[in-house]
């Protein structure tokens, strides 16, 4: 009963620590460039994407998409073989993150992970092979934003996707050995603030 | 100009074993490439398949122009029936590595090119024939080279390689025959694309995939 008890206050602090007044709430939208990184390449690759954050508090709540060109594309390649290859995301995500309510701060870290969907897309200048999948994805990453103003600041994030399916149902040895699909991106990007307080 | 040529062959350890693997493969219903990263493998297997299509019907025309005892004879130049029976050992080496690459490219699930139209001109000399073999063997041992770096695949790398390795030996085999060095520079250079279509373009046309 104790226990019970003792949970339950820890919950409604946590809760009242965690769920801010109305007044508190903010609205970001955060377009960024990134560099996407491909372990199988080894290559950074360059694309962009937008986030739209609703934060309450310490709490935010918010959408993103990403999109990275020639993520399949190997460093060099002499020969020309690939017509073109991307990854493109798209998740939702949850964390939390310090307010921008204290006027004194113009830096706010935050920590956000979610789930989605990733589009992975890569095909030879012959046409003969054409792939894309469709996977759901898992994401983590965090980052900081530094506001210029009340209003206007800038992003960067660190975020990892990793892809939930594997990559061959039925895989013949030969590529037995592949790995889900997993990367990290590094974007930065400006903030615009739409702030209620 | 005469027609040019389908192949369907044969042979050799590894290369068998590519290629009963990738029948299992159609067979397990599996020939549906289902992941990115083996798009560029699987272009990489049919660029040099290309190659080896050109190869093949090299030594099967030019062979088959050699028949009668007097154009045999020009082949005393270089060594004679011997040689012959090399050349036509390195024909059916290069079936069995288009089989091979096929084999491979079937494995990965993507879809292989299963002929291309060759066709060469009749060559009025054993010299011609061995001249163009020279220039179409050094050809595909810079393609070998140029992309054994972009595969990703440890099984399909082993695989490339091991044709790149019996590729130099053609070119360094012809070219000796041919008067030149076995080995001309310490490290060999790779080709761009444009330079290998170049080359293969007099004597390819169009190819079919599966």
């Amino acid at each position: 009963m104790t226990t019970t008890m003792t949970r339950a206050a820890a919950l409604a602090l946590l809760i009242c620590t965690l769920t801010p007044s109305a007044a508190d709430a903010d609205f970001l939208v955060e377009p960024f460039i990134s560099w996407t990184r491909n372990k199988d390449t080894e290559r950074w690759v360059p694309g962009g994407g937008a986030s739209a954050e609703f934060t309450s508090g310490w709490l935010i709540v918010g959408g993103d998409f990403g999109y990275a060109s020639g993520f399949f594309d190997p460093e060099e390649d002499v020969l020309d073989l690939i017509a073109s290859s991307h990854v493109l995301t798209f998740s939702g995500h949850a964390g939390v993150g310090m307010p921008a309510r204290n006027d004194a701060s113009r830096y706010f870290p935050y920590f956000t992970a979610g789930f989605g969907w990733m589009r992975q897309d890569a095909r030879d200048r012959e046409g003969l092979v054409d792939v894309t999948r469709n996977d759901p994805a898992l994401n983590f990453g965090g980052g900081i934003r530094v506001l210029f103003t009340e209003y206007l600041g800038v992003r960067a994030d660190l975020r990892y996707f990793r892809s939930m399916r594997d990559p061959y149902e039925a895989p013949d040895p030969i590529v037995a050995d592949l790995e889900r699909v997993g990367f990290w991106r590094l974007g930065l990007g400006a903030v615009i603030r739409f702030g209620t307080n | 100009m005469r027609n040019g040529h389908s192949h369907t062959f044969s042979r050799r350890n590894f290369l068998r074993t590519a290629a009963a693997a990738g029948a299992a493969a159609v067979a397990a219903d599996s020939a549906s490439a289902q992941d990115p990263r083996v798009v560029l493998d699987a272009a990489v297997l049919n660029f040099l398949l290309r190659i080896e299509y050109v190869q093949a019907e090299l030594y099967r025309e030019g062979l088959s122009d050699f028949t009668t005892a007097a154009r045999i004879r020009q082949f005393d130049a270089f060594g004679g029936q011997p040689t012959l029976d090399t050349l036509r050992s390195f024909e059916e080496q290069e079936h069995a590595h288009a089989e091979a690459l096929r084999a491979l490219i079937l494995r990965l699930g993507a879809t292989p090119l299963v002929s291309c139209n060759v066709t060469f001109a009749r060559f009025a000399t054993a010299s011609d024939m061995m001249q163009t073999a020279f220039a179409i063997e050094n050809m595909g041992v810079s393609a070998y080279l140029g992309v054994v770096p972009l595969l990703r695949i440890p099984q399909v790398q082993t695989g490339v390689a091991s044709i790149a390795s019996v590729q130099s030996r053609h070119a360094a085999y012809v070219g000796m025959l041919n008067g030149q060095s076995p080995a001309p520079a310490p490290a060999d250079t790779p080709r761009s694309r444009e330079e290998i279509l170049g080359l293969l373009g007099p004597y390819i046309g169009t190819c079919a995939a599966l």
